[in-house]
C-alpha cells in the first residue's frame, strides 16, 4: 500500500479525533486501515430522527485521489440508495475530488438522507413516494429508523450466536 | 461541498459522461447505445460502472505520458481514413513546425499532465547544464512555497491539501538530481506522485480562480446568468478526470506564471496557436484535438 494513501487515512482519522462532525462516528477495522466502519445518525428533526445506521467505507490505494466504495449496511428507504446500500451522490462519482476527507463524505451522505435528489432515483419507489405521498414516504422512514435499532441489537457481542 | 439536492447539477448521476475526456465520452456513448430497453436507474448505473471500467482499461492500455513520437508518424495514421482531408493538411503544418510529440493519457487530466510533464522535464534538461540551481528553479519553488497560504486563504482545509502541496515541493527539490528518464518514469509511476501533483494543479488553478473571482466572474457564467466562482470550481476544477477549458488554462499559467502555446488541430487545414498569455514565449506547447491535449516539441528541442 502506498504510503500517501496511509498517510491519508491517519490524517482523516486525527481530523475526526480533533474536529468531530456532529451526527457521524467512524473508525477504521483493527487489522486493515483501508476498510472503515462508520455510522450516521439520524438527522434530528426529521423522519430520520433517531435512527443509527452502518456503513462501510473502503479505500484503495489510490485514494484520496480516487472515492472509497461506500455502502449502507443497514437497509435503508432513500430515493439515492440503492437496494444493496450503494449510495447515489456525486461527490463519491463524478464530482470526486480529493478535497473531501471522510469526515466530509459522511457529512454530505447525513445531508442527503433528509435532503434527497428524487430526480436522480436509485430506488424508484421511495423516489414516487417521497413526490407523490411524502406521509407514507415518513412512515417507511419510521421504519427502517426502527429496524435500525433492531439491527444494532443483533451486532452485539452479547446476541452474537456462540461458535 | 456540496450536500446532494440543493440544485440539478449535483447528486444526479447522469453527467458522469462530463468526467472522461473527448474519446472516453465516444467510447462510452458508442457501449450506451444498446441500453435504449433499461430503466433509468438501470441505465444511470450502468454509466457509473462503464465510466470505470473505462478509465480503468485506459490506465492498463495507455501510459500516463507516453514515449517521444514523430508527429506524421504518430497522428497520420490515426486520421488516414478521415474524409475530412483538413486534418492531413493540418498534421503536415505541424510536422514542419514541430519534431516530436507525446500522447498523453485520456483520463480527463490530459491538459494538467502533458503541462506539467513538459515543465517539468524542460526544468531538468536545463538544469543538467548548469553547476548551480538555475533562477527558474529557484523563482517556480518560491511561488509553489507561497501557494500554500494562497490555498489556506481561499477556504483550503490544510490536513486535505498539505500532502499535495509537500509532495509538490518535494518533487521540485529533486529537479537537479534527475535525468529526464527518471523523470519520465517518476510522471509514469501508477503508485506514486504523479496523479497526486496533477490534481495539485487543479487545486492551483482553482485557487487562482478564487482569489480572482471578479476577473474571472464573467467567463464562468451559469445556466442562470450568474457566475458561482465556487461552484465553478467545486464541479470543473477540483474534481479528477474533470476535463480542462480555458478558464483553468490561464489561472494555472497565472498562479505558477508559466505560460503555454495550445496548438489547435481540426478540419479546417489550419492548425491554429494561441498562447496564454498573449505575448509570450512559451517552452510549453501542446497540441489540442477536440476533448484532448498531448504534447508537442519544437523543432529546436
Amino acid at each position: 500500500m502506498s504510503s500517501a494513501a496511509r498517510r491519508r487515512l491517519v490524517r482523516d482519522f486525527r481530523r475526526l479525533q480533533s474536529d468531530p462532525p456532529s451526527g457521524v462516528t467512524a473508525a477504521p477495522l483493527d487489522s486493515n486501515i483501508l476498510v472503515w466502519q462508520a455510522v450516521i445518525f439520524g438527522p434530528d428533526d426529521t423522519p430520520w430522527e433517531g435512527g443509527t445506521f452502518k456503513l462501510e467505507l473502503s479505500f484503495t490505494e489510490d485514494y484520496p485521489n480516487k472515492a472509497p466504495s461506500v455502502r449502507f449496511v443497514t437497509r435503508i428507504f432513500h430515493p439515492n440508495i440503492y437496494n444493496d446500500g450503494q449510495i447515489c451522490l456525486d461527490i463519491l462519482q463524478n464530482q470526486w475530488s480529493p478535497i473531501y476527507d471522510i469526515s466530509a463524505i459522511l457529512t454530505s451522505i447525513q445531508s442527503l438522507l433528509s435532503d434527497p435528489n428524487p430526480a436522480s432515483p436509485a430506488n424508484s419507489e421511495a423516489s414516487r413516494l417521497y413526490c407523490e405521498n411524502r406521509r407514507e414516504y415518513n412512515r417507511r422512514v419510521r421504519e427502517v429508523v426502527e429496524q435500525s435499532w433492531l439491527d444494532e441489537e443483533d451486532t452485539t457481542p452479547a446476541a452474537a450466536p456462540a461458535p | 461541498m456540496n450536500p446532494a439536492g440543493d440544485d440539478s447539477a449535483t447528486t444526479t448521476t447522469t453527467t458522469t459522461t462530463e468526467a472522461a475526456d473527448g474519446d472516453l465520452q465516444r467510447a462510452l456513448e458508442a457501449s450506451l447505445r444498446d441500453v435504449g430497453t433499461m430503466s433509468a436507474q438501470e441505465q444511470d448505473r450502468l454509466t457509473i460502472d462503464q465510466l470505470n471500467d473505462i478509465v480503468a482499461t485506459i490506465a492498463q492500455e495507455q501510459p500516463m505520458v507516453g514515449a517521444k513520437v514523430g508527429i506524421s508518424e504518430a497522428l497520420a495514421a490515426e486520421y488516414a481514413e478521415n474524409p475530412m482531408k483538413g486534418f492531413a493538411l493540418g498534421i503536415d503544418i505541424l510536422n514542419a513546425k514541430y519534431s516530436a510529440m507525446r500522447r498523453v493519457r485520456k483520463d480527463g487530466n490530459c491538459f494538467y499532465r502533458g503541462f506539467l510533464y513538459r515543465y517539468l522535464e524542460a526544468l531538468v534538461l536545463a538544469q543538467q547544464q548548469q553547476p548551480t540551481t538555475i533562477p527558474e528553479l529557484v523563482r517556480i519553488r518560491e511561488v509553489v512555497k507561497g501557494s500554500k497560504k494562497k490555498l489556506l486563504d481561499v477556504g483550503y482545509d490544510e490536513s486535505a491539501m498539505d500532502m499535495f502541496w509537500e509532495m509538490f515541493a518535494e518533487l521540485l527539490d529533486q529537479v537537479p538530481s534527475l535525468t529526464p528518464d527518471a523523470l519520465h518514469l517518476k510522471l509514469n509511476d501508477e503508485q506514486g506522485v504523479s496523479n497526486h501533483v496533477v490534481w495539485f494543479c487543479r487545486a492551483l488553478s482553482a485557487t487562482q480562480i478564487k482569489l480572482n473571482a471578479d476577473r474571472f466572474a464573467p467567463f464562468i457564467m451559469g445556466e442562470d446568468g450568474l457566475a458561482d466562482v465556487d461552484k465553478f470550481c467545486r464541479t470543473e476544477v477540483e474534481p479528477v478526470n474533470h476535463e480542462c477549458e480555458q478558464v483553468q488554462i490561464i489561472a494555472l499559467t497565472e498562479m505558477l506564471q508559466v505560460p503555454v502555446t495550445i496548438e489547435y488541430l481540426d478540419a479546417s487545414g489550419h492548425p491554429s496557436s494561441i498562447v496564454f498569455p498573449e505575448g509570450a514565449h512559451p517552452t510549453v506547447k501542446l497540441l489540442y484535438r477536440p476533448g484532448h491535449y498531448d504534447i508537442l516539441y519544437d523543432t529546436t528541442d
